[in-house]
C-alpha cells in the first residue's frame, strides 16, 4: 500500500520558485496557489499559520509548507 | 526534541552522518520515541515485518535501519507513480489531525459514485475529495486521479482563451489514515443541480458559447494529448456562478476519477444511452459534451 503526501510536478516547481533568492527564514507565498499557502526553508512557528507538510528540494534540503488563512500577501495570485 | 529536529522526514544520504551523530546525543527514551514514530507511519502489515527485522538490534541501530527502510520504500513508491506526480514525504500526525478536525463538521458540496467533496470551513479556497470506497473496475486510484487532474489543469491553463477550467490540484494524501485530494474550491453550480432544479442557471449563461469551448477543450485533450475524461455527464460539468470579465474560466470539467491515457483506453467500457458499450477505437469525449449541452438546452427551453 502506498502512503504519503503528494503533489504534481508543476506544484513542486512553484514551491521551488517561491524560495529562490530569499532568506532561509522567509515565509513566501507560493505562486499560482490561493494566496494562503506559503513556503519556507525553515520549520518554525509563524503567527497565524499552520504547518502542513514538507517537500524535498535539491541537495537534501526541504521546503516547509504552511497555510496562513487571511494573511496579507503580495504577488501570490 | 527529536520530532522537531527531523519534523517527520527521513534523513537523506547527505545528512546521514549528522543524523547518526545526533542520535548518539539522545537518551534511550528519546530514541524509543523515534522508533515508535517511524513504525507508526506505515501500514500494520509492514510495521509487523519491520518490527521483526529490528527487534534484536541495539536501539540506535534500530533507528538507522528504520531510516534506511523508509528511504528504500519511498524510492520504490516514486518509481511506481504516474509521471507528473511526486510522493514527497510521509505524513505527520499533526497534519492528519489538522485535516481530520477541519472536515469533521465540513459541509458536503458534492457527491459522486465513488467520492464526496467537502468544503474546508476555514479556507474558502479549498475543497477535499474523499473516496467512499476503494476504486472498482476502471475507476482510478486516488493517485491516478490526482495525476490526471494535474495534467488536465495544466492543459486548461495552456488554453486559457477557451475559458474552460479544471480545479487546481493542491495536494493529495494516500496515507491510510487520511486518503483525500485537496483541490481548488469552485464558486460554481453543476448542470446536474440545474436540471434537478436545485440551483438556478447563472445569469448571463450562453449555453452554446460555453459548450463550444468545452467541445474545443476535449478535442484538444483527446486528439493532441491523448487524454480522455470518459465520464462527462451533467454532474461533472459546472458553470461559474458569476459573470467574469477577466478571462477566468466560465465552465469547468471536474472529476477525473475515470480519466485515462489513450494507451489505457482500448478496453474501457462506458455507459451510453443506458447500455454498456465497449470503446475500442475512435474513443472521444465529444458525444458526451454534446449530450450534456442538449439536455441543458432542452431544460432551459421548457
Amino acid at each position: 500500500m502506498q502512503t504519503g503526501i503528494g503533489i504534481t510536478e508543476s506544484r513542486l516547481a512553484a514551491i521551488k520558485k517561491s524560495l529562490e533568492n530569499v532568506d532561509a527564514h522567509a515565509l513566501v507565498a507560493i505562486p499560482d496557489w490561493d494566496g494562503q499557502h506559503f513556503a519556507s526553508q525553515t520549520r518554525d512557528t509563524y503567527e497565524g499559520c499552520i504547518y502542513l507538510f514538507s517537500v524535498p528540494l535539491e541537495g537534501g534540503t526541504e521546503a516547509f509548507i504552511y497555510e496562513c488563512v487571511g494573511k496579507e500577501t503580495e504577488g501570490s495570485q | 526534541m527529536i520530532r522537531e529536529s527531523f519534523s517527520g522526514s527521513i534523513p537523506t544520504e547527505s545528512r546521514k552522518s549528522a543524523a547518526q551523530e545526533y542520535l548518539t546525543n539522545l537518551s534511550d527514551a528519546q530514541i524509543g520515541d523515534e522508533i515508535d514514530r517511524l513504525l507508526s507511519v506505515v501500514e500494520p502489515k509492514l510495521r509487523e515485518k519491520w518490527e521483526a527485522m529490528i527487534e534484536n538490534l541495539p536501539l540506535q541501530t534500530q533507528v538507522e535501519r528504520l531510516w534506511e527502510l523508509h528511504q528504500k520504500r519511498k524510492e520504490a513508491l516514486v518509481k511506481a507513480l504516474p509521471e507528473n506526480v511526486a510522493i514527497l514525504q510521509e505524513m505527520s500526525h499533526e497534519f492528519v489531525e489538522t485535516i481530520r478536525e477541519r472536515v469533521k463538521d465540513a459541509k458536503e458540496i458534492g457527491r459522486g459514485d465513488n467520492g464526496k467533496v467537502l468544503a474546508d470551513p476555514v479556507n474558502k479556497h479549498i475543497a477535499y475529495k474523499f473516496l467512499l470506497r476503494p476504486p472498482i473496475g476502471h475507476q482510478n486510484s486516488l493517485i491516478e486521479e490526482a495525476s490526471m487532474q494535474g495534467l488536465f489543469h495544466e492543459i486548461a491553463k495552456d488554453h486559457a482563451e477557451l475559458r474552460v477550467g479544471v480545479p487546481r490540484l493542491e495536494y493529495f494524501s494516500i496515507d491510510p489514515r487520511l486518503t483525500m485530494l485537496a483541490m481548488e474550491r469552485l464558486d460554481a453550480v453543476s448542470v446536474r443541480d440545474i436540471l434537478d432544479k436545485k440551483a438556478a442557471i447563472p445569469e448571463g449563461t450562453d449555453i452554446d458559447t460555453l459548450f463550444d469551448s468545452l467541445g474545443e477543450f476535449v478535442k484538444e485533450l483527446n486528439e493532441k494529448h491523448g487524454l480522455f475524461h470518459l465520464d462527462i455527464r451533467p454532474g461533472n460539468v459546472m458553470i461559474h456562478k458569476s459573470q467574469t470579465t477577466s478571462g477566468h474560466p466560465r465552465i469547468y470539467l471536474i472529476d477525473m476519477g475515470m480519466s485515462k491515457h489513450k494507451r489505457e483506453v482500448r478496453s474501457v467500457v462506458v455507459k451510453e444511452d443506458g447500455a454498456f458499450v465497449q470503446k475500442v477505437d475512435k474513443v472521444s469525449d465529444h458525444g458526451s459534451v454534446q449530450s450534456v449541452r442538449k439536455r441543458l438546452k432542452q431544460f432551459v427551453q421548457e
